[in-house]
Parts: C-alpha cells; sequence; structure tokens
C-alpha cells in the first residue's frame, strides 16, 4: 500500500528526470538508454547484436625482435600499436613491451628521441613525390613515457615465451610479467624478420612456430587467456600461427606463406623506410577508433588489400568461436575495467543489486538501472568528474529513501558522461528529485 | 703405385685410377681445354649487381648540403682560390692546416719517407708528409671512423702522380666543403677523418704510411712512417674509406679502378655504392661507359665464330666485349699491383675504393668545371658517408672474391673457381700419368737394385729441379735487387735494368739450351761408339736411363708446380691460374717419350715451348686484355716480365715458370 502510493508519487518524477535529460543529450536513440549517454547507447547498440564481451582484463604483449638501426621499421611497428593500446586504454601496467633495440636514441636519429611512423602523412599511393613537396605530419610513436619492459638483449625467445607462460625466475619483477587469468583477453604483436614457420630474434635465435604454439597451450592449461588475438607482422606470418590449437585464439597476419611483407615508404629526412605496410594499414585504421568505437574486428580485417601491401592478409578462426562481426576491436585493443560491488561492503548492496544487477554491464543498462558497472577504463577523466558529481548529491536522496524502501527513483543514476554542465544539470536535478521524494516520504511517515 | 700380378683383381679405386691415367694426355686436353673455354663462357654466368648489405640503406636518403650549407661551398671555393697559387710550396699547407683549425678539426701531421727502386728519380729515400683532420661526431661514440683519403702532391717534387694546381685544390675545397656540412648532420654516427696524403713520394706510398701508422700495420718495406714524438691523432677503428683522386680540375670522367695489391678487391657494396651514388648525382660518364668494342682479334674470332655456328653477329660482339673487360680485369689482378691509392687500407681490413676523376676531353661530351664538380661530387660522398655511417660497423653481406665483368655486372668466386681448378688437375694428372710409366719401366717384381737406383735417381732428379729453382730464383733476386746494389754502390742506374734483363735472359737460355747441348754432345760421344751389339745394348740402357731420370725431373716438378699453383689460387687467382694454363700445354706437349719421339712429335713440341716462352705468353695476355699494341715487344714490358710486378707474381714467374719452360725446353729440344 505504501509502496504503491509511493510508487506512484515517484513515477511521474522520474518520468520528467528522464525527459529533462533525453531533451539534454541530442540525439537521444533509446529512451532506457538515456540515462548513460551516447557512448552507452553504442555500446548497448553492440551489445544488443553480440554477446557480451564478458572478459575482465585485457593484456598485451608487444614484440619487436630485430635490432639495429636499419630495422627502425620494426621498432615502429611495435610502438604504432603500443600507441594504439594505450591510447584505447589499456595501462602500461597490462602491457609488456619487448624493443630489441633504441632507435630513437640512435646516433643515426635526425631526430633524437623521436620514433616516427609515417602515419598522417599521406594516404597510400601518390605519396611518393608528396614527400618533398608538403611538409610533413608524421606522428612520434615514441613519446615521452614509453615503458618498455624488456630491451635489447633481454628481447629472446627465452624470455618471449617466459612472459607467455608465466613461467618466471622468482627475482622477476611484477613488471616484466604478464599476470593474465582465464578472464583475460590478451593481444601479442610480433614483429620482425621472418620466414616459413619461424621469426628471428636478434639475428641469432629463431621462434618457430611449434614454439608458439606451445606457449599458447600452455597458456590455455594454465587458465592464462579467455580469448587470445596473435598478431604477426614479418615474412610469410601466417605460417608462424599455423601450429596452434588451442581454443579462443583469433590470429592475424601481414602475408601468406610464400609472400614477403614490404616496408611503407623511404623517408628520406630520416633516411629510412619508417613503418610496414600492414602496420601502417592497421595504425590507419585505429587513428580512426576511440576507446568507445563500436569498430570490430570484421571492419579491421577488411582494411586490408593486396594492392597496398604487396601481400595477402591472412587470418586463422578456426580456433576461434565467436562472429568476427560481433567482436569489437577495444576487446583486444582496448581495456575493461570491472567495479565489482561486493556484498556487506556497502549497506545497500541489496538496493543496488534489485536495480539491475550489477555485474554485467551492458545488462544494468537495458534495465535502466543505475548500476555503475563496466565504464572504459581509458575514458577515466570524462567518467570522473561526472560520476562524482552524481552520488553526492544523491545521496541525500538515498539517505531519504532509507525509510521509503527500493525500486523507485534510480534514474538519475546514470548521469549523462558526455560533459561537466550535463553532469552538473543531472547532478541538480537529482538533488530536485531527491530532496522532493525525501519531502513526500517523510509527508508520508507523518 | 705397383702393377699388382696378373691374376689378382685390382680395387675398384685402383681400376679407376687406371683407367683415368690411361687416358690422361686426352684428359688433360680436355680439362686444359674446359679451362679456356669455361673462361670465355664466364660472361654467360654474370650477375647484376646488387647491394647485399640492407644497413646501407643506399638510395634511402638525399643529399641536405646544398640546401642546409650553402655557405660551406663559398668557404670551399676561398680555399681553392687561396691554395691554387701556391700548389706545391710550404704555404699550401700552412693555408690548408690554417684553414682545418678555423674550421674546428683536429689537424695533425705525420712525416714518413720512402726509398724508391730506380725509377726516374734513381732511387734514394725521399721525405714527405701527410696532413690529418678528424671530425668527431657529435652524438657517436666515438668508436668508429671512416676515411676520406685526398692524395695531393704537397713537396715539390712528384713522382708518380702528375696533378696540377686545380686538381690539388680541387679535391681538397671538395672535402673540405664537406666536412664544414657534416660538423652539423644530424645522423652522424661515426667519426670521419680526412687525410690529405703526400702524393709527392708516391699516390700509394703516401696512403701505406698513413694507414701503418695509424692501424700499426706493417707497411712496404720502402715505406717508412716517421711519426715518433709529434701527436698523431686517432678516431675509432677505420671502417670505410673513399679516396678522391683529382690530376685535374676539370671533370671529363669518373672511374673506380679495384684490384689492390696481389688482386684484392674491396666489398662488391662498397664499389657499388659509389657507382650508383656518383652515377646518380654527377653527371660525369663512367669509364667504360658504354662498353669499350673489345680488341680486334677478339672481335675477329667472334665473328666467325657468330658466322660458324649461325648466331647473332650484335650478341656475338657484345659477348667479347664482355669477356675482354673480364679479361682485363683479371689480368690486373694477376699483375698483383694496386690500381689506386685505396689498396693499404685492405691490409688492414678496411673497406675502401679510389674515386678517380679523369680529365676527360673524349666523348664529345663536356667537361665540369671545378664548383660544379665540387657540388656535385660532395652530394655523391655525402650520401656516402651516410651510408657507411649507417652501416653497423662493418660490411656483413657482401662479396670480397669477384670479378667485373663491364661496370654493372660481376661473376662470383664459386663460378670462377672451377676454371681455375681445371688447368691444375692437368698438371697433376700428367704427374700422376708420368709416375705410372715410371712404375712401369721398372717391371712388375722390381729388383732390389734397380729399386736402390731408383731412389738415387729420384734424389738426383729432386737436386736438379732444386739447382734449377735456386738459379732462377737468384737470377731473379739480383734483377731485382740490381739497381738498389748498383745506386749503393754510386754507379751509374740508368742502363741497369736493361742490362740485368739481358743477363737474365741469358741466363735463362744457358739453362735451357745448355741441357740441350750437353745431349747433343752426349749424343755425339755415343754415335762415335756405334759398334759393337754390346757396346749398342749399353747405350741404349744409357738412353733409357737418361729418359727415366728426367721423367722424374719433371715429376717433381709438376708435382711442386701443382701444390704451389694450387696453394696460390686462394690468395690470388687469375695469376694461379694464368700460371697453371701456361704451364699444362708445356707438361702435355713437352715431355720426352723414351724413345718413341716421331719427328713431327718433337716438332710439335718444340713448337709448344716455343709459343709458351716468355715474351709470345705476354703478347697473347697484352692481345686479351687489349694492350696488344701497347705490348709489342717493348723492353721496357719484357723488362716488367723479367723483374716481375708484384711479389706474388715475381715468385711464380722466377720460382716457378721459368725453370719449368727451361727443363722442358731441354726435354723437348733433347728429345728422346
Amino acid at each position: 500500500m505504501r509502496s504503491g502510493s509511493r510508487g506512484a508519487r515517484a513515477a511521474p518524477i522520474a518520468a520528467l528526470l528522464a525527459l529533462a535529460l533525453a531533451s539534454a543529450l541530442l540525439p537521444p536513440p533509446r529512451a532506457e538508454a538515456a540515462g548513460t549517454g551516447a557512448r552507452g547507447a553504442r555500446r548497448a547498440a553492440a551489445a544488443a547484436a553480440a554477446p557480451p564481451g564478458s572478459h575482465t582484463s585485457n593484456w598485451a604483449v608487444l614484440v619487436c625482435t630485430s635490432a639495429y638501426w636499419y630495422n627502425y621499421r620494426h621498432m615502429a611497428n611495435t610502438l604504432s600499436i603500443y600507441r594504439t593500446v594505450r591510447r584505447l586504454g589499456v595501462p602500461d601496467s597490462n602491457i609488456i613491451l619487448m624493443l630489441a633495440d633504441d632507435v630513437a636514441c640512435n646516433a643515426r636519429n635526425p631526430h633524437p628521441a623521436q620514433a616516427r611512423d609515417a602515419w598522417g602523412e599521406r594516404s597510400w599511393g601518390v605519396a611518393a613525390e608528396r614527400v618533398f613537396n608538403e611538409e610533413r605530419h608524421s606522428l612520434d610513436v615514441y613519446g615521452r613515457d614509453v615503458e618498455v619492459d624488456y630491451r635489447g638483449y633481454e628481447v629472446t625467445v627465452e624470455n618471449f615465451m617466459r612472459v607467455l607462460t608465466g613461467r618466471h625466475d622468482p627475482a622477476v619483477p611484477r613488471a616484466k610479467r604478464m599476470l593474465s587469468d582465464a578472464g583475460s583477453n590478451v593481444l601479442i604483436y610480433i614483429t620482425g624478420h621472418g620466414g616459413n614457420e619461424f621469426i628471428k630474434f636478434q639475428d641469432q635465435q629463431e621462434l618457430m612456430a611449434g614454439d608458439v604454439a606451445d606457449a599458447v597451450a600452455q597458456m590455455h592449461q594454465k587458465g592464462r587467456y579467455k580469448e587470445l588475438l596473435l598478431v604477426v607482422e614479418t615474412c610469410q606470418a601466417s605460417t608462424l600461427y599455423s601450429r596452434i590449437k588451442s581454443p579462443g585464439v583469433l590470429a592475424m597476419a601481414s602475408s601468406l606463406k610464400g609472400e614477403s611483407s614490404y616496408s611503407y615508404l623511404t623517408d628520406y629526412d630520416v633516411g629510412l623506410s619508417l613503418v610496414d605496410r600492414f602496420t601502417f594499414a592497421t595504425l590507419d585504421f585505429f587513428e580512426k577508433v576511440d576507446a568507445h568505437s563500436a569498430a570490430t574486428l570484421g571492419e579491421l580485417f577488411s582494411v586490408y588489400r593486396f594492392e597496398q601491401m604487396d601481400s595477402h592478409f591472412g587470418f586463422s578462426a578456426e580456433n576461434f568461436h565467436r562472429p568476427l562481426d560481433a567482436v569489437r576491436v577495444t576487446d583486444f585493443f582496448g581495456h575493461v575495467t570491472e567495479v565489482r560491488q561486493l556484498a556487506g561492503s556497502y549497506p545497500y548492496a541489496g538496493d543496488a543489486a534489485d536495480g539491475g544487477g550489477g555485474s554485467g554491464g551492458s545488462g544494468s543498462e537495458e534495465s535502466s538501472g543505475g548500476g555503475s558497472s563496466s565504464s572504459s577504463g581509458g575514458s577515466g577523466s570524462g567518467d570522473g568528474p561526472a560520476a562524482g558529481a552524481a552520488p553526492a548529491p544523491a545521496a541525500a536522496g538515498v539517505k531519504g529513501r532509507l525509510s521509503g524502501g527500493p525500486a523507485e527513483g534510480g534514474g538519475e543514476w546514470g548521469a549523462p558522461m558526455d560533459a561537466l554542465t550535463l553532469g552538473g544539470i543531472a547532478g541538480l536535478i537529482a538533488l530536485v528529485a531527491g530532496a522532493s521524494l525525501a519531502w513526500g516520504g517523510g509527508a508520508d511517515a507523518s | 703405385m705397383k702393377t699388382p700380378p696378373k691374376g689378382q683383381r685390382q680395387r675398384p679405386l685402383e681400376r679407376l685410377l687406371g683407367l683415368l691415367l690411361a687416358r690422361a694426355d686426352a684428359l688433360s686436353l680436355l680439362l686444359l681445354a674446359a679451362g679456356l673455354l669455361g673462361f670465355a663462357a664466364l660472361p654467360l654466368l654474370q650477375r647484376r649487381i646488387s647491394f647485399d648489405e640492407n644497413a646501407l640503406l643506399a638510395g634511402s636518403s638525399r643529399p641536405t648540403i646544398r640546401e642546409r650549407s650553402p655557405e660551406a661551398f663559398t668557404a670551399a671555393a676561398q680555399l681553392a682560390a687561396a691554395l691554387e697559387p701556391h700548389f706545391r710550396t710550404p704555404r699550401f699547407g700552412e693555408q690548408l692546416r690554417g684553414a682545418l683549425s678555423k674550421a674546428g678539426l683536429e689537424t695533425y701531421d705525420q712525416p714518413f719517407s720512402v726509398t724508391r727502386r730506380g725509377g726516374g728519380g734513381g732511387g734514394g729515400e725521399l721525405r714527405c708528409s701527410n696532413v690529418h683532420a678528424v671530425l668527431r661526431s657529435p652524438r657517436g661514440d666515438g668508436k668508429e671512423a671512416l676515411v676520406l683519403v685526398t692524395p695531393v702532391t704537397l713537396q715539390p717534387f712528384a713522382t708518380d702522380f702528375n696533378q696540377t694546381a686545380a686538381g690539388a685544390s680541387l679535391a681538397v675545397s671538395l672535402v673540405h666543403a664537406l666536412l664544414l656540412h657534416l660538423r652539423s648532420a644530424p645522423w652522424l654516427a661515426k667519426d670521419v677523418i680526412w687525410v690529405v696524403a703526400d702524393a709527392s713520394c708516391g699516390l700509394v706510398e703516401g696512403v701505406a704510411a698513413w694507414v701503418g701508422e695509424y692501424q700499426q700495420t706493417p707497411t712496404p718495406r720502402h715505406v717508412r712512417s716517421l711519426a715518433g714524438a709529434a701527436p698523431f691523432g686517432r678516431a675509432g677503428v677505420l671502417q670505410q674509406g673513399v679516396v678522391v683522386e683529382a690530376a685535374d680540375g676539370r671533370v671529363g670522367g669518373l672511374d673506380l679502378p679495384l684490384p689492390g695489391y696481389d688482386g684484392q678487391l674491396p666489398k662488391l657494396d662498397m664499389y657499388w655504392l659509389l657507382k650508383s651514388y656518383t652515377s646518380g648525382w654527377v653527371s660525369a660518364p663512367f669509364a667504360g661507359e658504354p662498353a669499350p668494342p673489345p680488341p680486334p682479334p677478339l672481335r675477329a674470332a667472334a665473328a666467325a665464330a657468330a658466322a660458324a655456328f649461325g648466331a647473332d653477329a650484335a650478341d656475338a660482339e657484345a659477348h667479347a666485349a664482355r669477356l675482354a673487360s673480364m679479361a682485363a680485369f683479371a689480368w690486373a689482378q694477376a699483375r698483383g699491383l694496386p690500381l689506386g691509392a685505396h689498396a693499404p687500407f685492405k691490409t688492414a681490413a678496411v673497406d675502401a675504393v679510389t674515386l678517380r676523376l679523369l680529365p676527360g676531353g673524349g666523348g664529345g661530351r663536356p667537361s665540369l668545371d671545378a664548383s660544379s664538380a665540387r657540388a656535385q661530387l660532395a652530394e655523391a660522398l655525402e650520401l656516402a658517408v651516410r651510408s657507411c655511417s649507417g652501416l653497423i660497423e662493418k660490411f656483413h653481406h657482401s662479396f670480397f672474391l669477384y670479378v667485373l665483368v663491364g661496370t654493372r655486372h660481376f661473376v662470383s668466386v664459386e663460378q670462377y673457381i672451377g676454371v681455375v681448378v681445371a688447368p691444375l688437375l692437368a698438371l697433376v694428372l700428367q704427374a700422376a700419368r708420368l709416375k705410372r710409366e715410371q712404375d712401369e719401366a721398372l717391371g712388375e717384381e722390381p729388383p732390389l737394385a734397380a729399386l736402390a737406383a731408383d731412389r738415387a735417381q729420384w734424389g738426383a732428379a729432386a737436386r736438379r729441379v732444386l739447382l734449377a729453382h735456386a738459379l732462377c730464383a737468384a737470377a731473379g733476386l739480383a734483377l731485382r735487387e740490381g739497381p738498389a746494389i748498383a745506386a749503393a754502390a754510386g754507379g751509374g742506374t740508368a742502363a741497369l735494368p736493361d742490362a740485368g734483363a739481358a743477363v737474365g735472359l741469358g741466363l735463362l737460355l744457358a739453362l735451357g739450351v745448355g741441357e740441350c747441348a750437353q745431349l747433343l754432345l752426349g749424343g755425339r760421344s755415343d754415335s762415335k761408339s756405334v759398334g759393337t751389339s754390346g757396346q749398342r745394348q749399353q747405350e741404349q740402357q744409357q738412353q733409357q736411363q737418361r729418359a727415366a731420370w728426367r721423367r722424374k725431373q719433371a715429376i717433381v716438378q709438376l708435382s711442386a708446380a701443382a701444390a704451389v699453383l694450387a696453394a696460390l689460387a686462394c690468395l690470388n687467382w687469375a695469376l694461379a691460374y694464368a700460371a697453371a694454363l701456361a704451364l699444362a700445354p708445356l707438361a702435355i706437349a713437352c715431355r720426352g717419350r723414351a724413345g718413341a719421339g716421331s719427328s713431327l712429335g718433337r716438332a710439335a713440341a718444340v713448337l709448344v715451348w716455343a709459343l709458351f716462352s716468355p715474351p709470345a705468353l705476354l703478347q697473347a695476355a697484352y692481345a686479351v686484355s687489349g694492350h696488344a699494341r701497347a705490348a709489342l715487344l717493348q723492353p721496357g714490358q719484357l723488362q716488367w716480365l723479367l723483374l716481375g710486378s708484384s711479389d706474388a707474381a715475381y715468385a711464380v714467374f722466377w720460382g716457378l715458370y721459368l725453370p719449368f719452360w727451361a727443363l722442358h725446353g731441354s726435354i723437348a729440344l733433347g728429345g728422346r
């Protein structure tokens, strides 16, 4: 009875709230998603198309196997992917970066402490004459905060295998280990000089296709990944993953058996080729992708063209069971941060669970509940103020609800993330609504 | 090798050897033909030169000197104008040092002395002084260095390098401009050393003295570094070098002479680097492009072959032209004399090439004037320095045993070595055949007495061969060092080499003909005593003994020749090939067949012996390499052949070829 009357009183307020928010955001794709903003809408749309990517963490192992100045492009390849995963939200603690040489500080580098990537200079094909005639806007992929975990002669087959399988000497610090688990999505990118079923490490050692398959099989048995994406940029790259039989492994290659992988245009200023074609195409794709993108691996796979690379893009999905059109690139190149609401740690856990479950991110959004789960780590700066603004004023409402009970209101929880002002408006509305609720509850009680 | 008693089965290897030796003459001829035809066919196997070394990053950058350092050219032009009037005076060196220290480079002097052997200067010791400057790479680790060398005649006198004042100022100002630019090059990872080598004492000698002092490697005997108390500045380990040899201020063409001491070559990539950069950035023609027509005898042979086999005459002539160019390259290697001042670097394991600026005039193309030549060459050299600076230490992947076929193609060692091995095998086969004959002449079951005689005969043969070698070597040594000895004694020297050559020829003929005369005398004494059957029997026995003895001589000589040549092939394949080609036909044709020489056979043997005489061989070699007219019985050329050229060629000529020729002449002339 009382709860019913409270519900009846609260409903119009909630509706009003939703309406106000919806008008504030343009264009609101779905009424339920209005509370979580455009990103949430996109995410919800993707989630509707695909089974939820339910991994709990992301790891990236990025390896450049060749040293020396003239292999600049391999360092730049790896740093390009490093830049991409950093930009899409993978924290440095979850990236194992292996660089066999330091080209940025090489005496031969005319731009000290920079590793340039040709991206941004031009589109495919017509570039040759524009190199001279136009000012370049090449990308500095070295930056100021690169954390190299294995460098120089530390980049060996042994260390690579140890990182994958997690079998380290006890003295190896945590920063040099991949601490993944059965819920982790792992990205492995490897580039260098290779051939049929091998890739060279430092001109001294070879990593064989059998070694890779063995390491991945161990990772599977030890529960070190949920899904694994192996990207190989070398000559005859597709042979390197040809022996992998472990489930959940997707592999991409810059070239097929018998083909060479080629470098992208020569930069006459730096005096060599800055990047390889496959990685250039990959970077070209990812520079248009942000942390909230719904771009899928299917879209990524369609950008590689023979006319641009002079080699055929290869991939292997035989061990991978999700349709590629449903796998977002951010499942591997981005990051997920799960906020778990633990029972007992917060007095209103039960309320929140009623509101929308709280474990699956998209699930909570669909029910328009206030679950604050599954926010992407990379956009933390956008999240922070809004998320911080919403609960604080709402605390008053919650306090009022303490005696009132669950199930009403709640629309204010998912504050818009897009801008501070929207967050402020939402907070204001929440304050008003909360106050009215509190006032109404008090009246009822009295 | 003894023939087993009848009825006993031979082992397969023995049977195979027997079969081979039974057909030794035919096989030897076949091998010889294969050696000759294989050489003629080598241009068919030619490969286009390409870079093996990725780290050179050739063609991946553009020269920046014009756009970034225009003031370098102005400074260089000023320096050139200031230097030119003081050519071959001490003021030249002073101004040069002043300009170098003004540019902020460390400058050092290195005095050295050269003892000339004979020649126009009349021998004696000459004193010269190299100057070098060091540019430290701002960000490099200082462990490696590149060398740029400009030979300049700094002293008032000159020996083998006729340089004009314009040539000296062009070379110096060119490298000066480049170094001024390199001071601010952000990519320079190795130090750059600029050596102004004093070419007054000889083009190669100045560089040899400097390299010897820098790397502490032994210099040639006649070159002595005098850098004692004076500081001699070093940079890192020398890795690559370029010698810019400018004789004149106007540039009509470019050349990259490759063979150094004993035909040793710099890495092929080093040649190709300079070749491609100068072709791309310097508008002067490259020597040998387009390929010159083959010498007339070769052209006639090619036309005849084309007519005979119905091949395209133009193709045949092009092949002949390639063959001639390859033969000229191989001949230069065989002579073993350095063709450029880069040769001493090879002894210090540094890959260096000489970029020779030809005065030009021919070809109808106008030659470059000094200022445009300076700018274009500076651009090409900048790229070469950048590529070498980008290289990690040394060349790791490039050929160093090769023969150039023209300017853009080469034949590598695995292709040409078979051509050398074929005539060497013919020598071995002949030695083995003679040994077999010897064993058979001894009979199936040699009695103990025969064996003892055999041993004594072997010893005598070996002694005789050794004596021949010693005689020839002594003659050669006397000829070679004669002028120096005469100069030390204070006598006149101008006519001495020619006199020495005459003495050498006389010794040689005495050696060859003396044997013949002895035989003739012996024969006369034999013919006198024709009479009783017992005497005849004794005479026959004597003759058989003499034939056996001569065979043994030939076996010893042949085995020694084959062994020495096989060893030599590792050092100087072209010299080994030429010597083997000369010795193998002699071995086949000029051996005394005991009691079986028909008059026709003997005539043929004598003809071959004459054909393979030193003057005839020299003439043939020059005909193949296209200098036939120049060589036509010039006393100077003959003198060169008698004296030898490089140490290896000298040793082979006096130690192997001449005794062999003389001994076999005695067999051919002496007959049965």
